[in-house]
């Protein structure tokens, strides 16, 4: 693999680190056999995520195997892309259901084998966002599949879905246990009004060229990609081993998924800008800033502190290009910000951030529910998030960042202080955020702003593994 | 860390040339001690068959303000566990059999280990009873004086231990926790006052030197 520029001589002059990597490298992983939206990030405008119960076993396998070549792999698209795209993934439930025999079940991780509602005491999943207070068919072992669909517009999504339920449904196949139907809002933002989905992680390998601020910093001002056996088993992770994986046919090209649908209060957030808007020194809209980390439309506290500033904003290759370093004390992006606590990068303490390298995820996110007009009273609807993530390793990447980064804020020296977005205080636990300042601004009380409406955790395997699964060879 | 090792290396070597000086040094090196926390380490045998035992019983022990050693206000971190082999992490791998699996108990705590095992074995004596009991020639706490030369027979040197608070007792902490806790209520309500109302709220609130 040649990629390395040639100076005038022809001389190998090397990538100085500090330059991103270019466009155009062949891709190191086995696109074809990886599920597609592990490494793409779909803009399909509309979306459903449906799960199954699997009733009966042969004719959940007959139903798999005919989705097989309708599923979406990681392989380039030339164009736009097809007109809908399909992914598969399953729960420990589902494979137990499908026959997987229990010499590999019993090589799957524990976290997934107990599966998501089990862990709710890690994920902070509690009082009203407790499991027994989830969805229907959510938490209670009967979600078994999970189908995601995208499609260009409703007229092919219900397509798919109507084809779901006649092969599954009438053939008394599967069951639909719990559906979400997510459609992208305008511009990109969540319901909050942030322009949301800007980080990802720059995998190595995948023949994308990461954008400045996706990869690691490499302790040198620039950056490098993160190894690919962070998101996909089989390859080399950043610790320069392969991940611990389960049994063949399920150790390579498969990766472990959370799901987790996030109903957010829009209203409330509002109030909350609105009060302590008021008393805080910068308004409402630099609190909102300080809350997230970033402006409203992207641009970063950390390179633009006072005002959002469009051109930051729109190019891609600044719009994540910022640093932690010189920001010790979260004078311009606060600690306890959610970007900052999301993924603290080279945050004193983390040195350079070799104790942020083994804790990324890849986000696959998506709104659901109406927006709400600026403005508007509360119209009692639920909106929200699909909370989509890949990692190989719950506990030591999704977990850790939800559970120690998000929900407490004694590593970043912040005590209890838990992320205003999504951590929950406890009852009677008022809250705070504190912003860094001359004098601080205490952000308190904290209102639930989040609620988890349920989850599961999901293995998503290679388009090998799902043939052995449909029963087609193994 | 670094200057504390070099003491250590030069009193070896002043030691092996027989000189008093260096004699006198590593005398006042104590492998266990860290500012004002001593850390306990003890490696027990488990008695051969026990191991399944002893593990049942470790895993199902309660943990944090549960854990039947959170009886010991002086002690900053605990852990029980189980050597069942030791990897050599170098290249190339060449694992060391042990003779036996090992119980191991660590422990960082406040003040000496005389009260410490005293306090051990009147708090916790029921319970240190079940696990050690598995352990080779454990005489139990009801003899004290036999229970702690069983400890002292176990015990290794730590030689290296992280303690987070070394030179502060573990009530010391509890209290810098509960001062900071109340620093930030008053600063949380008193956010936004002038300064002559902030000054007699902070005088109300902690004049009295409290």
């Amino acid at each position: 693999m040649e990629t390395r520029e040639r100076g005038v001589l022809g001389l190998d002059l090397g990538r100085p680190p500090n330059l991103p990597r270019r466009r155009g490298e062949p891709a190191e992983v086995d696109l074809a056999d990886i599920q597609g939206n592990v490494l793409r990030g779909y803009s399909y405008p509309v979306a459903a995520y449906i799960f199954l119960r699997i009733d009966d076993v042969e004719r959940g396998k007959a139903l798999l195997g005919r989705m097989l070549d309708r599923i979406t792999t990681g392989e380039p698209w030339e164009g736009d892309g097809p007109p809908t795209a399909i992914q598969l993934a399953f729960t420990y439930t589902g494979l137990q259901r499908l026959g997987v025999p229990d010499s590999i079940l019993g090589t799957f991780p524990e976290e997934f084998r107990q599966g998501m509602a089990a862990r709710a005491d890690v994920l902070g999943d509690r009082g009203p966002a407790a499991p027994e207070r989830w969805e229907p068919g959510l938490g209670t072992g009967e979600a078994h599949v999970l189908v995601s669909v995208w499609a260009v517009d409703d007229a092919h999504l219900d397509a798919v879905r109507e084809e779901l339920r006649q092969v599954g449904a009438d053939a008394g196949a599967t069951t639909v246990v719990n559906e979400t139907r997510a459609a992208a809002l305008p511009a990109g933002h969540d319901h909050f009004g942030f322009y949301d989905g800007i980080a990802q992680p720059a995998v190595a390998g995948t023949g994308v060229a990461g954008r400045p601020g996706d990869g690691q910093p490499t302790g040198a001002g620039g950056w490098r990609d993160v190894a690919a056996g962070e998101f996909l088993l089989g390859y080399e992770d950043e610790d320069g081993g392969l991940p611990a994986a389960p049994d063949a046919p399920f150790d390579r090209n498969g990766t472990f998924m959370v799901y987790r649908k996030l109903a957010m209060d829009v209203p409330a957030f509002r109030r909350l800008l609105a009060d302590a808007g008021s008393r805080y020194p910068g308004g409402a809209e630099m609190l909102a800033a300080k809350i997230v980390g970033r402006w409203r439309d992207g641009t970063p506290l950390c390179v633009s502190p006072d005002a959002s500033d469009p051109e930051t904003a729109s190019d891609p290759s600044r719009v994540n290009d910022f640093s932690y370093a010189d920001d010790p004390l979260g004078l311009k992006c606060p600690l306890g910000s959610h970007i900052r606590r999301a993924n603290p990068r080279e945050t004193e303490g983390f040195f350079n951030g070799l104790l942020t390298n083994r804790h990324r995820i890849i986000r696959r996110g998506r709104s659901y529910g109406p927006p709400l007009p600026e403005g508007a009273e509360d119209d009692g609807e639920e909106r929200g998030l699909v909370f989509i993530c890949f990692n190989v390793d719950f506990w030591r990447q999704f977990e850790t960042i939800q559970s120690f980064w998000f929900d407490d804020g004694d590593v970043f020296g912040l005590g209890n202080d838990k992320d205003v977005l999504v951590g929950c205080c406890e009852d009677g636990e008022r809250g705070k955020m504190t912003i860094p300042g001359h004098p601080p601004f205490f952000l308190s009380p904290q209102p639930r702003l989040v609620t988890m409406r349920g989850g599961e955790y999901l293995y998503q395997p290679s388009i090998g593994a799902l043939r052995w699964l449909a029963g087609g060879a193994g | 860390m670094a200057a504390r090792r070099r003491v250590a290396i030069g009193g070896a070597a002043a030691l092996a040339l027989g000189g008093g000086v260096g004699a006198r040094r590593l005398k006042a090196l104590d492998h266990n001690r860290h500012g004002t926390a001593y850390a306990l380490t003890v490696f027990s045998p488990i008695l051969p068959g026990h191991e399944e035992a002893v593990r049942g019983l470790i895993e199902a022990l309660p943990k944090g303000t549960e854990s039947p050693l959170a009886r010991l206000e002086q002690l900053h971190f605990s852990r029980l566990h189980i050597f069942d082999e030791l990897v050599y992490q170098g290249e190339p791998q060449k694992p060391d059999r042990l003779l036996s699996a090992y119980l191991v108990f660590t422990g960082s705590f406040d003040g000496g280990l005389d009260t410490f095992l005293d306090d051990l074995a009147e708090r916790v004596g029921v319970d240190a009873d079940e696990w050690w009991s598995h352990c080779v020639g454990y005489p139990g706490t009801a003899d004290r004086a036999a229970f702690k030369r069983w400890i002292r027979n176990d015990q290794i040197p730590t030689a290296l231990f992280a303690c987070a608070h070394p030179n502060e007792s573990v009530q010391d902490v509890r209290d810098a926790l509960a001062l900071r806790e109340r620093v930030l209520e008053f600063a949380i309500s008193a956010q936004g006052l002038e300064a002559a109302e902030l000054k007699a709220r902070f005088d109300s609130a902690f004049g009295d030197g409290r």
